[in-house]
């Protein structure tokens, strides 16, 4: 009772349309999520400005009030509230869980915002050699410690433009999963214009898990997703016509990945209703990552993009409110890591768990980088090199070490993705930030639509949650 | 003891509340006396500092008295050789401490 | 129970009990150390033998004819001390069949055939450590193997044995009643302790010294309280004492079991029938654990902490004389002869 206490760092987010609703308090530390009443929030707010609180000092109306703020661990011992900051994740400690494999750096569509240059990530087209794909499948398992389930992820370029090293690589890790006693977990994500039948059937046979990239309606579709053939059209038909394949084939409705330019931002809403109409199982929607200096978007277009976004969150709430999941891929991920709590050491796998590896054998830190040569961290031959991983990854968190450390968001964040801010920080020059305030808004978004699915702890929406965050 | 007045809605913050509660438990219990409710709770030798007007007035027993008798049974197993795993007999070099504990010898 | 009724009970008991004290006995005390037990002779207090033994003494045991005492040590030792003859004749280890197994709290059969722990175990598995339940068990004195045994939430500390072995009494967070009779341990009856704010370190209770009664001292928030346990008949006097509580490790009962005398940092003398602290006295030496009585009253014997025996006059309580042991101590027993 002598103690003293300190506010540990968190965030108050009120309800700006019904003052009497509860407030939101969130622990930045501990991904924490509690809701205040009025008379709560009141007393908190009255003392938020005190650095030191003596509890037994406190006034016994307030008392209370803190105490349970206390053990909420929102008020918490002062010595404490110095943490020295954590050390970084050692790459060498965590065993491998994803793999994903570039089985063809070539493509046959030249989608205008592709980060991969077309497909082939820089250089020329190349397909993987099935004997390389067997070897990298091998590698995963064995790399995987003693992790469970493994993951594998075709991906490219265009993947199905591989068929024989697709296959071989499937049925090495096949193999190699059974040997070791886990569970392998295999995904592709392709164009949709390559399904044939023999890939059909192997993709079903296997359980693989398909993503299609489709972009909305038509138009939207078409404007950037073209056929790499010189005037080549847009590939929306074909797309279509590659899901009744699919379905046709018995094989599980795929999952779709949008990808819109800044100037397409605005049609959010109509692109995801449009898309989950052609029968996907969820819809995750990435604002293209701008690989050029033409794909930054104004603030104007920032702003609808975030518009988008919250109508969406809207229609969750209103179908949550029904019992009933929207599947808004982003959305969903977002409020599972809400509904454990679960705090980033780091802001995504790469290096730590998950890498890719381009045709020629090299190891990058994720897929997006294959072919950087900056982030290539090793090869087949002589494995990973994870006192490089160790300095790509301390190089991405230093620029923004200090903001990082100032966010009531950085359990949620903890820096964005490496690749985006490689983009923006040193291929145009822009300082270190740039995507924080919208990611911030993007975040309560998701704290506002959760707090509000907590209303009913019955709600089949938030053991839905559970499950996914399980994985 | 349900936290009222802040509302637990995450998971996390269901454990932290869980937390809270047991310790609340353990407190309730053992009350707030004007002495060491047991060693345990501190892992400090030093316990024995005199909170009375008595003998030894104001100092602390010197630890040796409690030496073996706290540490083998593990009151406070910090300060001395692990009694548990490595170094099982350690007590066999000063089974007197305050006579022969320069006999102890960890590099 | 009223104090009076107690009073006669634990007089007739104490006829009953097998280990009659003869007028002319002569008392004994065993100083149990760290790798030896010495004993003290009542009438000249000096040391009259060492016995060697291994490990750091804890709970004892005396067989009914008084021929054995069997010393728990290291937590998972059973040593079988020869009284007459001064020397370890054999030693048990609890630990085995794969488990790591430390023991708390320890009574024997009378018969000195089987004895009694409370059990913490472990064990590892294909590098990962596995934990066993806590329990309190029946084991053989001469092997070391465990017969049967009962689960108790928590773990236990400290047992004492009631109703000729017929019933345990187990002591961990709250005093767990063990029905031994039958074909399988059981509990049949929890005391709450824990949530009455009893808080104890129940590990010396005196109990044959005390001709039968075993005496442990406990603290709430506000007081010190005594249990005295009749082991003839499982009766448990709870007596909660007036006045500032003293801080004991141990209390012993004297002989007319109207008075008692608690130790830690001082020696105190403790009104059972007015339920007050009469008297108190530093103990220059510094802290014991462990306190007993000669088979008159007339002397208080104090030691284990340190290396120090100290033996008080019971009347003036005026240290007589103090007695340098060859190690620390952990409790001090009385044994007639």
């Amino acid at each position: 009772m002598n103690r003293t206490y300190a506010w540990a760092d968190h965030r108050i987010f009120e309800d700006a349309a019904t003052p009497d609703a509860k407030a939101l308090l969130f622990g930045a530390d501990q991904a924490s999520l509690f809701a205040l009443d009025g008379a709560t929030r009141d007393v908190l707010s009255r003392w938020r400005s005190q650095e030191a609180i003596v509890l037994r000092d406190v006034p016994r109306a307030d008392r209370e009030v803190l105490e349970a703020l206390r053990d909420a661990q929102v008020l918490v011992p002062a010595q404490l509230r110095q943490r020295a900051p954590l050390a970084p994740i050692d790459p060498a400690a965590v065993p491998l869980a994803t793999l994903v494999l570039e089985v063809a750096q070539s493509c046959n569509l030249r989608c205008s915002y592709c980060y991969a240059g077309g497909g082939s990530y820089g250089g020329t087209p190349r397909l993987m050699r099935p004997e390389l794909a067997r070897r990298a499948a091998r590698h995963l398992v064995e790399s995987s410690g003693d992790r469970d389930v493994v993951t594998l992820v075709l991906f490219g370029g265009e993947p199905l433009l591989n068929l024989a090293a697709l296959q071989a690589a499937v049925t090495e890790a096949e193999t190699a999963a059974n040997e070791s006693g886990k569970r392998l977990v295999v995904s592709l994500t392709t164009n949709g214009t390559r399904f044939t039948r023999d890939a059909l059937d192997f993709l079903r046979e296997h359980r693989v898990g398909v993503s299609v990239s489709i972009d909305g309606p038509p138009d939207v579709h078409d404007a950037n997703r073209r056929y790499a053939r010189k005037n080549g059209g847009g590939t929306y038909a074909d797309v279509v016509a590659g899901l009744k394949l699919m379905r046709a084939h018995a094989c599980r409705p795929p999952a779709a990945r949008v990808t819109l330019t800044p100037d397409q931002w605005v049609r959010v809403p109509e692109v995801f209703e449009h898309v989950l109409s052609l029968g996907f199982l969820e819809v995750g929607i990435a604002p293209a990552s701008p690989v050029t200096a033409n794909l930054l978007p104004t603030p104007e277009q920032d702003e609808a993009l975030f518009t988008g976004f919250a109508r969406l969150a809207e229609r969750f709430a209103r179908e949550a409110a029904q019992g009933r999941v929207l599947p808004f891929s982003n959305m969903l991920d977002l409020l599972a890591r809400l509904h454990l709590g679960q705090v980033k050491g780091a802001p995504c796998g790469a290096g730590l768990g998950y890498l890719a590896l381009d045709a020629e054998g090299g190891f990058f830190l994720c897929h997006r980088f294959a072919g950087v040569e900056r982030f290539r961290v090793g090869d087949l031959d002589s494995g990973v090199d994870h006192t490089k991983i160790r300095s790509c990854l301390s190089a991405q968190a230093a620029p923004r070490q200090e903001a990082c450390t100032a966010c009531w968001a950085r359990s949620l964040c903890a820096g964005g993705c490496h690749y985006e801010n490689h983009l923006r920080e040193v291929q145009l020059g822009l300082p270190p930030g740039g995507s924080c305030a919208f990611i911030r808004r993007w975040l309560e978004l998701g704290i506002r639509v959760y707090a509000d699915l907590c209303h009913d702890r019955d709600n089949p929406v938030l053991a839905f949650l559970g499950r996914r965050a399980d994985g | 003891m349900k936290n009222k007045l802040i509302e637990a809605l995450n998971e996390k913050a269901r454990a932290i509340e869980r937390l809270a509660e047991g310790e609340a438990k353990t407190a309730e219990a053992l009350g707030r006396p004007n002495m060491p409710q047991g060693c345990t709770t501190i892992f400090d030798t030093g316990w024995e500092t005199n909170p009375r007007p008595t003998y030894p007035i104001g100092n602390c027993q010197a630890s040796a008295r409690d030496f073996h008798g706290c540490a083998g049974d593990c009151w406070w197993p910090a300060q001395v050789p692990d009694g548990l795993v490595n170094h099982k007999d350690f007590d066999v070099a000063c089974p007197n401490v305050a006579r022969d504990w320069r006999n102890l010898k960890y590099d | 129970m009223s104090w009076q009724r107690l009073l006669v009970l634990a007089l007739a008991s104490a006829l009953c009990l097998a280990h009659v004290e003869r007028a002319d006995a002569r008392d004994r005390f065993y100083y149990l150390g760290y790798e030896i037990i010495q004993v003290i002779d009542g009438d000249s207090d000096s040391i009259i033998a060492d016995i060697p033994i291994k490990g750091a003494t804890r709970e004892v045991g005396l067989t009914a004819d008084r021929k054995f005492l069997f010393v728990a040590a290291n937590r998972h030792l059973v040593h079988k001390v020869d009284l007459g003859e001064n020397r370890v004749v054999a030693t048990v280890d609890v630990s085995n069949d794969g488990w790591d197994r430390l023991m708390f709290g320890f009574v024997i059969d009378a018969d000195g055939k089987t004895g009694y722990g409370g059990f913490m175990s472990r064990k590892t598995d294909r590098g990962e450590v596995v934990i066993g339940k806590p329990m309190v068990a029946q084991f053989e004195l001469a092997t070391g193997k465990l017969l049967r045994s009962v689960e108790v939430p928590w773990g236990v500390a400290h047992l004492v044995s009631v109703k000729g072995g017929g019933m345990l009494y187990a002591f961990g967070k709250d005093l767990y009643k063990i029905d031994t009779s039958g074909s399988d341990l059981k509990i049949v009856e929890t005391v709450p302790m824990f949530d009455k704010g009893m808080n104890i370190l129940p590990f010396w209770d005196y109990a044959f010294d005390n001709g039968g009664v075993a005496s442990m001292n406990y603290y709430t928030e506000k007081f010190m309280g005594l249990l005295l346990i009749d082991q003839r008949n499982g009766d448990i006097s709870d007596i909660v004492l007036k006045g500032e509580p003293a801080m004991a490790y141990s209390v012993v009962l004297a002989p007319d079991h109207k008075k008692a005398y608690a130790v830690m940092d001082d020696l105190t003398v403790i009104d059972l029938v007015k339920k007050t602290y009469l008297a108190s006295v530093p103990i220059k030496e510094g802290t014991c654990y462990g306190v007993n009585v000669s088979a008159d009253g007339t002397k208080i014997y104090v030691g284990g902490g340190g290396s120090t025996l100290t033996i008080f006059d019971a009347r003036t309580l005026k240290p007589m004389k103090v007695l340098q042991m060859a190690s620390d101590g952990m409790d001090l027993r009385r044994i007639a002869f």
